[in-house]
């Protein structure tokens, strides 16, 4: 490499020699030259001619001059400004200084030639002279070569300094990159390693080659150690920062000179009037594209990316993942490339996806947002905190498809359309043929039956009892209905046109069954609390208060030993109990404003887990009476999740007709106005007898 | 609860706004729960009062002639609990409250209780009337509440 450069320039050399091509170099010196001449003895003159005397020639020195040139001419503003050419060749000086002083050490021969041959510049016959620096050296080399007079003419000049300041303008507007300095920095950086030695510092010229030209007044090895920093700094590769304030810079003075730090742009060249007014024009149209973002800003892009390359091989918008593209979330821009899911991972996302696909096939309505949320979590490693599973509920719990009408007392308890308990609690219509043997009276055990009978609170045993078998736990939420409505698909009136208020798996578009199991976890995991009741058998379970089947415990009758019902519940009651159900007084709870306590908790069997109902007494005879009640029965019980109401008409010799109509009147309003109705209702007529609706 | 008792007010003002004028009149303030508004007042011991919603037991749609009733053209519903429960105190404090809204709002107001006996109503042309025990608020004592209907249909 040393050997093709020296080839280069000995070729140069013989071109320029030959005149063959022109150096501008000796042209620029001599215009700065005869610039300082001009304005008397400016601070590059003086620090050129300090660089030049401190330097001891050795070569090994020089570098630090190369890297500080660029540092003389952010630090000589009034220079820079008035001598742009000085800006420029410092560093080219810089970049040339170390080659030249590596292969021509020490030389100093031609520094007084330059006081030669520019007698009248007034800056050769300074220190320069004597202890030449490289860039004396250059200078002078470039002065003696090029021929005499050759200066820009006052037009070309002119257009220059045009040119600049608009550069400078576009500049300080942030439009493009400067990127000179870092190019100088790195020159400089380069040389600084080549010349580094194992033993000590790069400089053995004392602190004064460095001071001088950043420090004039301080010459202590302190402001050579700031000197020496910049040169071990990374690279800057942006170029689009300005010249960072240094330790050693002289106070006072500004240290960012407009175009001084320039290194890049072409020396001397300036734009023709065409092209840069095509290139203005250029330059507008697109800010005006940008600005209306029809155009894209690569700019901050390609510092990025450049960055990239330098930080090393980063993610970036639009890579492949190197993965099979029919995996979900395959095609995620966001997810470094090159990374594989683990099978875990993968097992969870098949699982998924297989669930998901399930939900399509059942025309049900998918949770994008559930999904992503577990991606999410499998990606960050599965270990989502417990407010991000909460989250995660919360957003399952957002896109679950609420019923028609919103259930206030949706808890762990409701039963579900997919419930397939209600199966097996079922009985149909309070015709209970298991107990029914029993029963001799309200309120009386059944006969022939144990009281303490085998198996009684194993119920609870087997874990599954309401034959979910689905783990859901939540099946013991099924109500006396099983048999009725619900598991017939809904409440149906005369008219067989109304649908409960439950919309129905199958039925229901939205029902999203997963997210229905998230929203009631197994109550088996979860602690006894009012969202988790406990389960007969478990200390705290009230038959009133709590769901669950009695099996062996179960009696027929009424089971109110406080005497928690009022009169007229209790003559409700007793009715119910004479069909063989068992009914317990549910307590009121008067320390929540507005809550809802209906009367009673009726288990119609041995297996059914008991369904809350609401008694109602009539005071007049009539359908709207029959329809209020109805009415507020359906409110009274929403809040639990449904459940039933028995509406009393023996006080007011109730008909039969007046029923049926009432509680069709009632299907009607509800389903016209969205209102909630029980699951199943119970109408006793003025002569005792029950019509149960809706009817089979 | 088998039986309630209801005070059902003529006004434009949706529930939310009907009930801080409740409030207003009570002395107290209404409260929001579960996107329900209650308004409750302490009397004596007991605290009177609940929900204040529209008012669904007006006549079914389309209604048969037999089907209308004094309620109807009342929009407001508000529901009269006590707790402590006690039925027949539950409808001695309704009765005060009923009061208390006649004298400060001068709303037309009905007294019903267990939605079918219409105990009391009052508005600015009739004043105040207590009705007869056991009068239905159902085209079945019409004769006795027409000239508290306030026409809905």
């Amino acid at each position: 490499m040393q050997q093709r450069l020296d080839k280069f320039r000995a070729q140069k050399e013989a071109k320029q020699d030959a005149g063959q091509y022109v150096d501008h170099r000796a042209a620029k010196a001599e215009n700065l030259a005869a610039r300082e001449a001009r304005t008397g003895d400016s601070a590059s003159a003086r620090q050129n001619s300090e660089a030049a005397r401190q330097s001891p020639g050795t070569g090994r020195q020089t570098p630090e001059v190369g890297r500080q040139a660029p540092e003389t001419a952010r630090q000589a503003p009034e220079t820079a400004r008035q001598a742009p050419e000085t800006a420029r060749q410092a560093p080219e000086t810089a970049r040339q200084a170390p080659e030249t002083a590596r292969h021509d050490p020490g030389t100093g021969r031609q520094a007084p030639e330059v006081g030669r041959q520019n007698p009248d510049t007034g800056r050769q016959p300074s220190e320069a002279g004597r202890q030449p620096s490289e860039a004396g050296r250059q200078n002078a080399e470039t002065a003696r070569r090029e021929p005499d007079g050759l200066r820009p003419t006052p037009e070309f000049q002119q257009k220059l300094d045009t040119f600049r300041e608009q550069k400078e303008a576009r500049q300080d507007a942030g439009q493009y990159a400067d990127h000179r300095t870092a190019k100088a920095d790195n020159l400089n950086h380069n040389s600084a390693a080549r010349n580094e030695s194992p033993a000590g510092p790069k400089s053995e010229a004392g602190p004064k080659a460095e001071a001088a030209v950043t420090q004039p007044k301080q010459v202590d090895g302190g402001a050579r150690q700031e000197r020496i920093e910049p040169a071990a700094q990374p690279h800057r590769t942006d170029g689009a920062t300005a010249p960072q304030q240094r330790t050693g810079d002289t106070p006072g003075r500004p240290t960012e000179v407009p175009g001084a730090n320039r290194t890049s742009e072409p020396r001397g060249l300036a734009p023709t009037p065409e092209f840069q007014q095509k290139l203005d024009d250029f330059r507008a149209q697109k800010e005006a594209r940008q600005d209306a973002g029809q155009a894209v800003d690569h700019r901050d892009a390609k510092a990025d990316n450049q960055a990239a390359r330098t930080e090393g091989p980063q993610p970036r918008a639009g890579d492949t993942p190197q993965r099979s593209t029919d995996v979900p979330g395959a095609n995620r821009t966001s997810e470094p490339r090159g990374l594989e899911p683990t099978p875990e991972f993968q097992q969870k996302l098949d699982d998924f996806r297989a669930q998901k696909e399930a939900r399509q096939d059942a025309g049900q309505a998918v949770d994008h947002r559930d999904a992503k949320a577990d991606n999410q979590a499998a990606r960050i490693g599965d270990a989502a905190s417990p407010e991000q599973e909460a989250d995660r509920s919360w957003a399952a719990d957002q896109v679950t498809p609420r019923q028609a009408t919103p259930r206030s007392g949706d808890d762990q308890n409701v039963p579900r359309p997919n419930d397939t308990s209600r199966e097996g609690s079922a009985t149909g219509d309070g015709e209970n043929k298991e107990t029914s043997e029993g029963a001799d009276g309200a309120g009386k055990p059944p006969k022939g039956r144990d009281a303490t009978g085998a198996g009684s609170n194993d119920n609870d045993g087997d874990g599954d009892n309401d034959g979910d078998g689905d783990g859901d736990g939540d099946g013991d939420g099924g109500s006396s209905d099983d048999g009725g409505s619900n598991g017939e698909g809904g409440a149906k009136g005369p008219d067989d046109k109304y649908v409960g208020p439950e919309r129905r798996q199958g039925e229901d578009p939205d029902f999203d069954p997963a997210a229905e199991r998230r929203r009631q976890p197994d109550r088996d995991e979860q602690p006894r609390t009012d969202d988790n009741p406990p389960r007969p058998g478990d200390e705290g379970f009230d038959p009133g208060e709590h769901r669950g089947e009695l099996r062996g415990e179960f009696r027929p009758g009424v089971h109110d030993p406080d005497g928690l019902f009022s009169e007229k519940e209790r003559r409700i009651a007793d009715r119910l109990g004479q069909d063989d159900a068992s009914v317990h007084p549910r307590e009121r709870d008067d320390t929540v404003e507005g809550k809802k306590n209906p009367d009673a908790m009726v288990r119609l069997s041995p297996d059914d887990p008991g369904t809350v109902t609401e008694f109602k007494t009539l005071d007049k005879a009539n359908s709207n009476t029959v329809r209020r009640n109805v009415l507020e029965a359906g409110a009274q019980v929403h809040p639990y999740g449904g459940g039933n109401a028995v509406i009393d008409g023996r006080d007011v010799n109730l008909s039969e007709a007046d029923a049926r109509r009432g509680y069709a009147r009632a299907v009607g309003q509800a389903r016209e106005k969205n209102q909630p109705m029980p699951d199943q209702v119970k109408i006793i007529l003025g002569d005792g007898s029950i019509i149960d609706f809706p009817e089979d | 609860m088998s039986r309630s008792t209801h005070i059902f007010l003529a006004t434009d003002l949706a529930p939310r706004a009907a009930a801080d004028r409740l409030a207003e009149a009570l002395g107290t303030h209404a409260t929001d729960r579960d996107g329900d508004v209650y308004v409750a007042v302490q009397l004596g011991d007991a605290q009177v009062g609940g929900e204040v919603a529209v008012n669904t037991y007006g006549a079914p749609p389309d209604p048969e002639p037999d089907e209308i009733s004094v309620l109807d053209g009342y929009p407001v519903a508000y529901e009269i609990r006590r707790v402590p429960a006690d039925e027949e105190a539950t409808l001695a404090a309704a009765r005060q409250v009923f009061d208390t809204l006649v004298e400060r709002l001068k709303w037309p107001v009905l007294l019903v209780d267990n939605l079918a006996v219409l105990v009391a109503a009052w508005n600015p042309a009739e004043g105040r009337t207590d009705f007869p025990s056991g009068t239905s608020a159902d085209a079945d004592d019409e004769a006795e509440w027409s000239r508290y209907a306030i026409d809905a249909h």
